[in-house]
């Protein structure tokens, strides 16, 4: 039984009502990646609670009505569009002195890098996925992937530092790999099956 | 090779099972590449690379795309004209790099702000006026600007490298002895005296910006730039604020733009707390928490944490810790005295520990002295006798006062539409109304979710809401749970299709003592499409109690679900129903659970559904309830035998008159309950459905006649 097949992705499973726990998931997910970016692009912190709320509204109802199609790109890709939109609307709306005319506006969003987003979004699943594997698993186990997948360290120095079998360590860095491509496979359902 | 090798079946079950131990599968692997090559493949772990190497790679890397590339072998780039020699943090704002001065070979630091943020014009701006303002501080205990590289993309900050580390550093290992913290207090407040006489307030000081040099000096850092940034000082590097501690002031929580000085001493007051027990003073699982937390819970008392702590600095730092900016020490200069004296600063009040509703139970001593300037002696005496009509009688006085009708209840604030108070209100607040004719501002009612809250009269009021419009939306759209108590909904329509009034969406709705009224301007022209007054769209519940609704034409709650399992419960008790039917529909839920206790309907229809039928049950439970329903009582647009096996109707102690009988289906007409419940209609009578006899005297009346067939 393929856990990743059967089980259903949180994106499918926020579209049910009674599956509250499912939005609990969701927003826990990505909120902190839609605060820091509304954040940074100079949304006041007073008002930064509600334009999350608002892409996350935007968002939940484009997907309860089935207006996003996964067929047309990732929902990564889609949320960065919700996202800046929302920033932008925000800064039309509040026309502090440098948001003064379109042109600045237009500039704002041009400057807007794809390539940014993409890697906050990466970070933010990355960080998701660790603060949900990590628990799970054994304090050595957790070590010897941290080690050699992020620190780059070898397995023999690795397995020499934490006290286990080179084996052991390979071991568990492809245990804990797998678990974090599904923990991320559950949310969007996107570019990680199993190969 | 000394084993097989290891096949996919068995590599996938190593996988799978986190128990699964087999020291003969890791010595193979040990030893044979190919087998290790083949499990990672199995894990995904070059996928996994390939998406996450941004991710996974540390907050040094992706700093160091700012810098350029430099020949020199001890260095790992160059910043301006700086050579730089070693990453040392990054926070939500900034990186901050070792680095060589030119020409010289002094040690310094560089601080970088965040590309992101660079770009941003007027973000730049700020930064670089702050920094040039906090430039000219001179004093031992402040860390010095050498330089302000303005020009530079993105700019930075040249400071002194200090060796020795930062206050945060050093509370990883617990709290400090009290002469410690007596240094690190005096210092810090030298500092502020200074900064706060040049006119800059500092408004980040936290332990990481108080760094400790190994030579024993205590300085602050970072003037002034927090100013340009607002709340993304407030970020790790990855956006959650989950668990950090924080130090600001609760003017600050609260979004103020305006600083005073004041809000320095707050934070010291927060630092000086760590350090004497260990832990920040306030803390929060999300900015919303921890905003309220600052705004309105005491801490935990420093002498129950740390009971070595001297009084004289518990004191001192309960002080600095006052919600109120005035009722902190006054300057910078009197708590440096404090500490050079060891000494508080005065008696303590136990009331400026606290906001909010914790405030309320303490602060009525102290507001007394103050009140007593507005209020006669009688009032007082009032005040102290009547115990349990006390917060009342002070919000009664203060909406006096401000002319302002809406207030919530154990907060101080009063405000005049009802807008503000709704914005100013936390989930599960109370706003109460003192006032018969009561403003609702221009977005009339609108709950966003996350916020339930409770709207309701102030004893001895009665306030109407006064409905004018033709057609306008819902005047309430509510989006979290709702209870409203005390209001008439007074709506005079002119045109063909006035709207709903209250529009509930995905949350619950209770209306207790509401009186709802809907008549046309001319009573020649009653509409023939009305909406319901309320609607629910997914809404899990709606209440009513001792409501009243004279709405001829108009249904009460028209129901709407889009999900295909959705649910409503519908409660009513002791209500009064004149006009429309009780419930339509626009899209039913498919279950739909309606009780009725004690209530009167003298309506067109009691459920009317238009298009569909509950799809998965509709239960009824009517208890003592007297029933005149012009037409039939229940009406559903399915043959009965769809209809028969959804419905299931418990009834008991209920008077019915149905001079067109129970229930009118697509097919047949049943004139009476027997196929549900032994229950009896009474003899057909003859009951006019008269709009003209519609009651029009005046809505503040009680008591309206309530229309009782003849025996």
């Amino acid at each position: 039984m393929d856990p990743l097949l059967t089980r259903r992705t949180l994106l499918l499973r926020i579209r049910t009502p009674d599956d509250g726990g499912a939005w609990t998931e969701f927003v826990g997910l990505y909120e902190p990646l839609l605060r820091k970016y509304v954040l940074l692009r100079g949304v006041p912190l007073q008002d930064v609670e509600d334009v999350v709320q608002e892409v996350l509204k935007t968002v939940t109802q484009a997907i309860r009505k089935f207006e996003y199609d996964p067929e047309r790109g990732t929902f990564r890709d889609w949320l960065f569009i919700v996202c800046r939109s929302h920033v932008t609307k925000y800064r039309r709306q509040n026309r502090t002195e440098s948001f003064a005319n379109e042109k600045v506006l237009e500039e704002l969003a041009a400057e807007e890098k794809q390539a940014d987003w993409d890697v906050e979004y990466r970070r933010r699943m990355f960080e998701w996925a660790t603060e949900r594997v990590r628990p799970l698993v054994q304090e050595k186990t957790w070590n010897a992937f941290w080690l050699t997948a992020v620190d780059d360290k070898s397995g023999p120095e690795v397995a020499a530092t934490l006290g286990m079998s080179v084996g052991a360590v390979h071991v568990a860095r492809s245990r804990i790999i797998a678990r974090m491509r599904e923990a991320i496979a559950s949310a969007t359902g996107e570019a990680y099956e199993q190969p | 090779m000394n084993t097989p090798h290891l096949d996919d079946a068995l590599l996938q079950r190593v996988l799978r099972d986190d128990t699964l131990h087999l020291p003969e599968v890791e010595a193979h692997l040990e030893q044979c590449a190919e087998c290790r090559a083949r499990l990672e493949h199995l894990s995904g772990a070059d996928e996994f690379r390939a998406e996450f190497e941004a991710s996974v790679e540390s907050e040094e890397q992706t700093a160091r795309a700012i810098l350029q590339p430099t020949s020199d072998p001890g260095c790992i780039g160059t910043l301006g004209k700086y050579a730089v020699r070693q990453w040392i943090a990054t926070g939500g704002t900034s990186t901050v790099w070792l680095a060589v001065a030119p020409g010289s070979d002094s040690i310094v630091a560089l601080k970088v702000l965040q590309p992101l943020l660079a770009i941003q014009k007027d973000h730049r701006a700020r930064f670089v006026r702050e920094a040039q303002a906090a430039m000219r501080l001179k004093d031992p205990h402040i860390l010095p600007l050498l330089e302000v590289e303005a020009n530079h993309s993105p700019p930075f900050l040249v400071m002194p490298f200090v060796d020795g580390g930062t206050l945060q550093d050093k509370l990883q290992a617990g709290p400090l002895p009290a002469e410690e913290v007596v240094r690190i207090g005096r210092a810090v407040a030298q500092a502020l005296v200074a900064a706060h006489g040049a006119g800059i307030i500092h408004r980040d000081i936290k332990p990481s910006n108080i760094l400790l040099s190994s030579s024993g000096e205590v300085l602050l850092a970072d003037f002034g730039i927090a100013r340009a940034f607002d709340g993304a000082t407030l970020l790790t590097q990855t956006g959650s604020f989950l668990g950090t501690p924080q130090y600001m002031s609760p003017e600050q929580a609260a979004g103020e733009r305006e600083l005073g000085a004041r809000t320095d001493l707050f934070s010291l007051g927060a630092v000086l707390y760590q350090c004497c027990t260990g832990t920040a003073p306030f803390s929060g699982m999300s900015f919303q928490e921890l905003a309220r937390s600052v705004q309105e819970s005491a801490p935990v008392p420093i002498k129950q944490v740390q009971p070595t702590t001297p009084l004289w600095l518990e004191n001192l730092i309960s002080h600095l810790l006052a919600k109120q900016p005035a009722d902190r020490p006054a300057s910078a200069a009197d708590v440096l005295r404090a500490f050079e004296q060891q000494a508080d600063l005065g008696r303590l009040d136990a009331g400026q520990m606290l906001g909010g509703a914790a405030k309320w139970r303490m602060m009525t001593a102290r507001w007394l002295r103050r009140a007593v300037v507005l209020m006669t002696l009688a009032m007082i005496v009032l005040l102290w006798t009547e115990r349990t009509g006390r917060t009342s009688f002070v919000n009664a006085a203060l909406c006096g006062l401000s002319g302002n009708a809406y207030y919530i209840t154990g907060k101080w604030q009063t405000f005049g539409l009802l807008d503000e108070a709704i914005q100013a209100a936390a989930p599960n607040d109370v706003i109460e109304v003192r006032a018969n004719d009561p403003a609702t501002g221009r977005g009339g009612i609108k709950l966003r979710p996350g916020k339930p809250l409770t709207l309701r009269a102030a004893a001895g009021f009665r306030p109407v809401l006064p409905l004018q419009a033709a057609g306008f939306p819902a005047l309430g759209v509510l989006e979290s749970n709702f209870i409203m108590e005390g209001f008439v909904f007074n709506h005079v329509y002119r045109g063909p299709r006035p709207g709903r009034l209250l529009h509930v969406k995905g949350a619950s709705l209770k209306l207790v003592n509401c009186r709802f009224v809907r008549q046309p301007r001319n009573p020649e022209t009653l509409a023939n499409t009305l909406s319901a007054l309320i609607a629910g769209t997914d809404s899990p519940r709606i209440e009513l109690v001792r409501c009243q609704f004279y709405a001829p034409g108009s249904p009460v709650i028209a129901l709407i679900s889009e999900q295909p399992e959705g649910r409503t419960e519908v409660v009513l008790k002791d209500s009064h129903v004149w006009g429309g039917a009780v419930f339509c529909d626009v899209k039913p839920p498919a279950h739909l659970a309606v009780t009725a206790t004690g209530c009167e309907f003298s309506s067109s229809h009691v459920l009317h559904f238009k298009q569909a039928f509950p799809a998965k049950q509709l239960t009824a439970d009517f208890q003592s309830n007297l029933i005149q329903s012009v037409g039939a009582a229940v009406v559903a647009p399915w043959p009965l035998e769809k209809v028969r096996p959804l419905m299931e109707w418990k009834g008991a102690g209920n008077e019915w008159y149905l001079p067109d009988g129970f229930l009118l289906t697509q097919d047949t007409r049943q004139p009476d309950l027997t196929s549900w419940s032994h229950e009896t209609v009474s003899d057909r009578l003859a009951m006019p459905f008269d709009a003209q006899a519609f009651p029009t005297q005046s809505l503040s009346e009680e008591g309206l006649p309530i229309r009782r067939p003849k025996k």
